[in-house]
């Protein structure tokens, strides 16, 4: 039986027969990101079931996508933390993330990563949401702004905010 | 005291270490709190979405291009459960172009749920030249599903993640293209199920309702329905 199928695609643009590993190529390098933003989005949730509903949307909605308006990465990127507000609005708590579970006999390290992450909690969500994006999920700014839904500068400008915030919180509080 | 931006720097450093060992949350979890990851959910979503694109790259399945694609069926009787090799059922030819001529034969019109259907499109290039149809994705050349009013045309994917445009060549006369139509839906699920359908217990995919379906076939650089022929189908119980 012949086929008359030709792609003539590049390698971003795989034939029907290599779509199945491709898909994977494409969004394993990601999948990592795409936790760490699900982490500090909905840290109530558990971030590989945000991942894993991402992934399927990005799947369904591929179609979407259009690779002129910026790399893969930032795509995904975005679906995840729409999929993790999206599920944080009507999970049902899962391990509730407190700081009093934090065992009191850890080390110097943690008793300042504490503090710290006591003080980042305590800052205005938006200043909250871009340290967390930038800082812990460790995404470029640009990145940053895309799940953010603003401007580079406007990231960068809460970012410096956000930085006076902690230093003053950090520095009353004796850190 | 250090600057902060060094500290939120090494702070987010520790954590995102603590991440990959398998501790996700923000800020901290004692570790009697955490449930067991279940990385092996996206490990799985990550294969089975492979999966099924392999599965389509070879023979066919759903796509957007479809929708409404849901026209009064044409065919012949129905013939046995089967999902063997084709048996030339074949459906009256709507082509609409004037270079190109579209046939679908199928295996058989009745199906168990559960089994796939095989079914073979021929597309007649009547001109003494090659044929390019563009895209914005050859996600793949053809492909089809079954459909009726309970069950619509289902999103599924049009490829733009995985290619950003290309052409199938059709050759100068008859070009086969094997075309297998599911009697499951492809995606199914979660708290927010895909395609409102939850997984069978096993995990796997949940099967169509039964009753009287009519193939849809999309032929991408085509427009959607005005060429694809399709045929009643009939999906019984397992």
């Amino acid at each position: 039986m012949k086929s008359g199928v030709e792609s003539t695609g590049s390698a971003m643009r795989p034939s029907t027969a290599e779509l199945g590993s491709d898909f994977e190529c494409w969004v394993r390098p990601h999948v990592g990101a795409m936790r760490r933003v699900a982490a500090v989005t909905a840290p109530d949730l558990d971030p590989d079931d945000v991942v894993q509903e991402a992934l399927l949307r990005a799947w369904r909605k591929s179609s979407t996508y259009q690779a002129e308006r910026g790399p893969i990465r930032g795509w995904l990127i975005a679906i995840t933390a729409d999929r993790a507000r999206r599920m944080r609005g009507r999970a049902k708590p899962r391990n509730i993330a407190l700081l009093t579970d934090v065992d009191l006999t850890s080390s110097r390290r943690e008793d300042s990563s504490l503090a710290m992450r006591e003080a980042v909690l305590a800052l205005p969500a938006r200043q909250r949401e871009a340290v967390l994006l930038f800082y812990y999920a460790d995404l470029p700014v640009r990145e940053v702004a895309a799940v953010m839904g603003c401007a580079e500068g406007t990231v960068k400008s809460t970012l410096s905010d956000a930085r006076a915030h902690l230093q003053r919180t950090l520095g009353e509080n004796g850190g | 005291m250090a600057d902060i931006d060094e500290l939120l720097r090494r702070d987010g450093e520790l954590w995102r270490s603590r991440l990959s060992d398998g501790n996700p949350v923000f800020p901290i979890v004692h570790p009697s709190k955490q449930s067991p990851r279940r990385r092996w959910a996206v490990e799985a979503t990550i294969a089975g979405i492979a999966a099924i694109a392999v599965v389509i790259a070879t023979v066919s399945h759903a796509g957007p291009g479809a929708r409404g694609h849901d026209r009064t069926a044409s065919g012949p009787t129905p013939a046995a459960v089967t999902d063997g090799p084709v048996t030339n059922v074949v459906v009256p030819v709507r082509a609409r172009t004037t270079t190109l001529t579209l046939q679908l034969k199928m295996a058989a019109q009745v199906v168990s749920q559960g089994k796939q259907l095989s079914g073979t499109l021929v597309i007649l290039n009547k001109t003494s030249s090659n044929v390019y149809l563009s895209s914005d994705c050859n996600f793949p050349a053809v492909y089809g599903q079954l459909v009726n009013t309970r069950v619509p045309a289902r999103s599924f994917v049009s490829g733009g993640v995985l290619c950003g445009g290309s052409r199938t060549k059709i050759k100068p006369g008859s070009n086969v293209f094997p075309v297998t139509f599911l009697t499951t839906y492809f995606a199914c699920g979660g708290d927010a199920p895909i395609d409102g359908e939850r997984c069978n217990s096993g995990g796997s995919l949940p099967f169509l309702p039964t009753g009287t379906y009519r193939t849809s076939i999309t032929v991408n650089g085509l427009p959607a329905g005005d060429h694809t022929p399709s045929v009643e189908v009939t999906i019984i119980p397992a």
